[in-house]
């Protein structure tokens, strides 16, 4: 390759490179207004991770609630020997206020805020 | 065409911004910002994300699709959308910028796929909308435009990432999915098809004196 050759080469790579990096310091300096982009792409945002989370978090607190509910109400069942959830559920009924309703009460907060604290824990 | 040349200073770098009240609170760089969009799902966190990195990532669209300026913005807004929802898997393990473009990438792939477009020519290709001025420089700018539009996709990618986005050759092929050698050989490839096609209007237009002179010689 003679000097000529290797000298024009090196005058295009030189050109090819100076019209490049002038193009992208033409557009590096630029800036496109956001005229309403913004405010376009929030518009089109779907529902919010954040409701989602809330969403998947009410169905944790079912499931573990109601996993919960049924283990306290075997136990209580097993444990008790009488009829007590029946006597609570009538006691219930009729709006009387009696020792059952206020188990029944106690497992069913009890359960709940296990319920919660699992569900908060795994957050 | 909105092409301002003064950038607003939440903006600026795309590093610090000011959100919330809007009187001015504290500053938040992009990672305090993508936390409180991971943590809290926080709009106004992620607007300022939008806010900050919408003109880079919109320029590079629209080098991208040509100057085609509604297909690049609608892809920007598709990437910002993926963004949102997808930005658990995001690790900090790049910058966001770049893991926006990888995104913005992908989503012009997919669009690219969707029409069946190929490599438009002279006659189909737009006007990129941003040739303002018939001044000379613009002139070889608006050939290097054409030009860019025959390199293949992949090549133009590179040349866009590489220059334009200012990447690394490592980031590069983070963004494009493909091996670091491609991206140095891609580079390689537009370099000698864009020397080849603004050959004759160097040598014609502008009587480059030193290129005479070889040819003389």
């Amino acid at each position: 390759m003679n000097n000529n050759v290797k000298h024009n080469l090196n005058i295009h790579r030189d050109f090819i490179d100076e019209v490049l990096k002038a193009d992208v310091a033409e557009h590096r300096d630029a800036y496109i207004d956001d005229a309403g982009f913004t405010l376009r792409v929030m518009d089109a945002l779907p529902v919010s991770t954040s409701m989602r989370a809330q969403l998947s978090s009410t169905k944790r607190f079912f499931i573990i609630f109601g996993m919960a509910m049924v283990a306290a109400i075997i136990s209580t069942v097993f444990l008790s020997g009488d009829n007590l959830l029946i006597d609570a559920s009538m006691d219930v009924a009729t709006d009387t206020i009696t020792p059952s309703v206020i188990a029944l009460i106690m497992i069913t907060l009890v359960t709940s805020v296990v319920a919660v604290s699992a569900v908060l824990g795994k957050r | 065409m909105n092409l301002n040349k003064t950038k607003p200073a939440s903006v600026t770098g795309g590093e610090k911004g000011s959100i919330g009240n809007g009187s001015g609170g504290s500053a938040f760089d992009d990672t305090a910002l993508i936390s409180r969009v991971l943590l809290n799902a926080d709009k106004n966190a992620f607007a300022e994300l939008v806010r900050r990195h919408q003109s880079q990532l919109r320029t590079s669209l629209r080098k991208m699709t040509n100057g085609q300026l509604e297909l690049s913005d609608d892809i920007a807004q598709e990437t910002f959308i993926l963004a949102w929802r997808n930005i658990q898997s995001f690790r900090f393990e790049a910058k966001f910028s770049t893991w926006l473009y990888r995104i913005a990438f992908n989503a012009w792939q997919s669009e690219v796929r969707k029409k069946h477009e190929i490599l438009l020519d002279d006659d189909q290709m737009p006007e990129p909308e941003w040739v303002e001025s018939e001044s000379h420089q613009t002139g070889v700018r608006r050939d290097l435009q054409r030009a860019m539009a025959v390199l293949t996709d992949g090549e133009r990618a590179a040349i866009l990432q590489c220059y334009y986005n200012d990447l690394s050759h490592d980031e590069a092929a983070y963004v494009l999915d493909i091996p670091i050698g491609t991206v140095k050989t891609h580079i390689l490839k537009a370099k000698e098809k864009l020397r080849v096609a603004l050959h004759d209007y160097d040598a014609e237009q502008f009587g480059n004196e030193s290129a005479s002179e070889g040819h003389a010689a």
